[in-house]
């Protein structure tokens, strides 16, 4: 049933797993070995805590870049918790970070919350740039786009936001925004998303389907992209979308990626 | 030698902390400083300069296996030299014939290992899919999309990845690790596969994530305050450096008329432009289809003061014919501040890699 040539290796994709995944070139175990010289040597010194502060945000910082987001996190709690008047902006930002590699949608609106907080009882460290950041994740975590604001997150953004307008069944919106003379340059998946909203607002008028020309060379495959352009033609052909097709999909969408799975209920539409 | 590098850094932090109250001041002021210069230093790029200092000679010439003494015969030349094998960087000459430290460097020249990064070859070592989602988002051509990302994943397939199309095909990504690619000949067959492709967009996704979000990602797409001469001479120089280690550093740069409007691209190469009449970086620059890279396609201009301008070779109505057209002012360009930690790890990687092929010591055990 499922014509998958390749075999997927799961912990290279699925980012909460990435959390988790080791750095081999520094593995934890050794993280463990200078954690626990680390705590030995602040025994032994007794840093005042504006020095422990400085080494707490070191750490988490260090540990970011090897890629232990979780122990990364408790550094720069650690190091928020501190309790001095120094600039505190990379740990509050880095541990939205974290849970923006997460996913956590509500941890991230919790750590964008605390770093408000931070800043409105310190504003003389609330800088452009900061306020730039926090405005952007404010977008982020409430799903909505401003028109105004480039760069940095808006494309993270407004891809949350067209994920919300399908669950919300918006599609004329959202097909209107296409440009569709660059379809041609476009992947897979751009093309089967207009296709699929195309279909959806104007059913069996549609008489082109962009995706077809580009999935010739790989039909059956098992990607969403070809999945769901197969269906839109059986659909436009008259025919019925069979459950074995629709069940292959599900089953992706369980077992490979959940990226594109919001999909699912619009294509169900079409049953 | 991983293990003193990193407990450097430590101890770095143990000194800076004490060196107020303890002797050995001049050792703290120095780490003192060091952790002063800039807000997102890491133990990497110490490390970065460690690994890359000027490497033992990597000796090309071809060696006898056989060891052979005396003058060799002319007349046999091929087939003396179908006996030779090659003592380089992943060279096909065994320990016995050829030192281990030229084999499997723990320096950048570890990350020779033949890809031909060149032009010639740009097409199929790029990803078959741009950044972004053009026909959607195309109001913001130029700024969108996950290029960090597509730059990071790139540069990942390019240094690490073992495409091997004699084998049944199978997916995997590299993580700063050596990785085989069995099935498929080179970066644009595999990431032109839908399957594959699927997979890879999230993986694009995600490395995004992890680089652009931070604070120090977010201090080098924000700050757009400009270059000056000496930073842009700086910028140029370390480019220039980082492409003789085979590298093609990653580079943020952004919009010095749009707050918040950054890209990042990786860098084939820095060359003087007759046309322009000035230096210019040249770039891969994942907006755009990776056939454009060719010719320096893509790219930054300096000007004599330092100044930058992003150039895309478009079609100027004006004029009524293609040319470079540099007009979006460049307010700040780095080398991102993943680069360093990344090649680091890679670095090392790959050394144990080579070093468990070849039978040679592994000097991250050290």
């Amino acid at each position: 049933m499922k014509k998958l040539f390749l075999s997927i290796i799961l912990t290279s994709v699925c980012s909460a797993q990435m959390v988790k995944a080791e750095n081999k070139a520094f593995p934890l175990a050794k993280v463990f070995e200078y954690e626990k010289a680390l705590t030995e040597e602040l025994k032994k010194r007794n840093p005042s805590a504006k020095e422990k502060q400085a080494i707490y945000n070191l750490a988490g910082r260090e540990l970011y870049y090897l890629g232990y987001y979780d122990k990364a996190d408790e550094y720069y709690k650690k190091s928020i918790d501190e309790n001095v008047n120094v600039n505190k902006s990379e740990a509050y930002v880095n541990r939205i970070s974290v849970q923006l590699i997460k996913k956590d949608s509500g941890l991230l609106k919790e750590r964008v919350s605390e770093a408000r907080k931070y800043f409105s009882q310190n504003k003389k460290y609330f800088s452009k740039d900061m306020e730039f950041y926090l405005s952007s994740m404010d977008e982020v975590v409430n799903k909505k786009v401003s028109n105004t604001k480039p760069g940095l997150f808006s494309f993270y953004t407004e891809q949350l936001s067209f994920k919300e307008e399908v669950k919300n069944k918006n599609y004329s919106e959202l097909l209107a925004r296409y440009d569709v003379q660059k379809l041609a340059d476009a992947d897979y998946m751009q093309n089967t998303k207009y296709d699929l909203l195309h279909v959806l607002v104007r059913k069996k008028m549609v008489s082109h389907l962009f995706c077809v020309d580009k999935i010739k060379d790989y039909r059956n495959s098992y990607a969403p992209s070809v999945m769901i352009c197969e269906m839109l033609e059986d659909y436009l052909k008259g025919n019925k979308i069979s459950e074995e097709k629709m069940k292959r999909l599900e089953s992706y969408f369980e077992e490979i990626s959940d990226t594109e799975s919001y999909l699912l209920p619009a294509v169900k539409e079409l049953l | 030698m991983r293990k003193t590098l990193t407990l450097l850094a430590y101890l770095g932090l143990f000194i800076f902390v004490s060196c107020e109250n303890q002797p050995g001041m001049l050792m703290g002021s120095a780490f003192k400083n060091m952790f002063n210069v800039t807000e997102w230093f890491s133990s990497a790029d110490k490390e970065y300069e460690q690994l890359n200092k000027p490497a033992a000679n990597s000796n090309e010439n071809l060696i006898s296996c056989n060891d052979q003494n005396g003058a060799i015969d002319f007349s046999q030349f091929q087939k003396v030299k179908d006996s030779l094998c090659q003592c380089k960087p992943w060279g096909s000459c065994d320990k016995g014939s050829c030192q281990c430290e030229i084999l499997c460097p723990l320096n950048h020249e570890i990350l020779n290992r033949n890809q031909s990064l060149n032009d010639a070859n740009v097409v199929l070592n790029s990803m078959a899919f741009t950044n972004g989602d053009k026909a959607f988002y195309s109001k913001y051509d130029g700024y969108k999309g996950f290029c960090w990302g597509h730059a990071s994943l790139t540069s990942k397939f390019n240094r690490l990845a073992l495409f091997d199309a004699s084998k049944p095909r199978a997916y995997s990504n590299p993580n700063n690790e050596p990785v085989d690619i069995p099935g498929f000949k080179n970066l644009y067959e595999f990431s032109k596969h839908p399957e594959v492709q699927a997979l890879l967009m999230d993986k694009v996704g995600s490395e995004w994530s992890k680089y652009a979000g931070t604070f120090q990602g977010a201090k080098s797409v924000l700050d757009n305050s400009g270059v000056d001469e000496s930073e842009s001479r700086n910028l140029v120089a370390d480019i220039e450096e980082r492409l003789k280690r085979n590298q093609q550093p990653s580079l943020l740069f952004n919009n010095k008329s749009e707050f918040g409007s950054a890209h990042v691209v990786l860098v084939s190469g820095v060359k003087y432009d007759k046309e322009l009449r000035k230096k210019v970086i040249c770039l891969r620059d994942n907006n755009f289809p990776a056939i454009s890279h060719m010719n320096c396609g893509t790219k930054i201009a300096v000007d004599a003061d330092g100044a930058m301008n992003y150039c895309k070779y478009q079609y100027d109505k004006e004029v009524k014919m293609y040319r470079d057209v540099c007009d979006e002012p460049v307010g700040n360009a780095q080398i991102t501040h993943n680069e360093n930690r990344d090649s680091v790890d890679q670095i090392m990687n790959l050394h144990t890699k080579c070093a468990n092929d070849k039978d040679c010591p592994n000097k991250n055990n050290n």
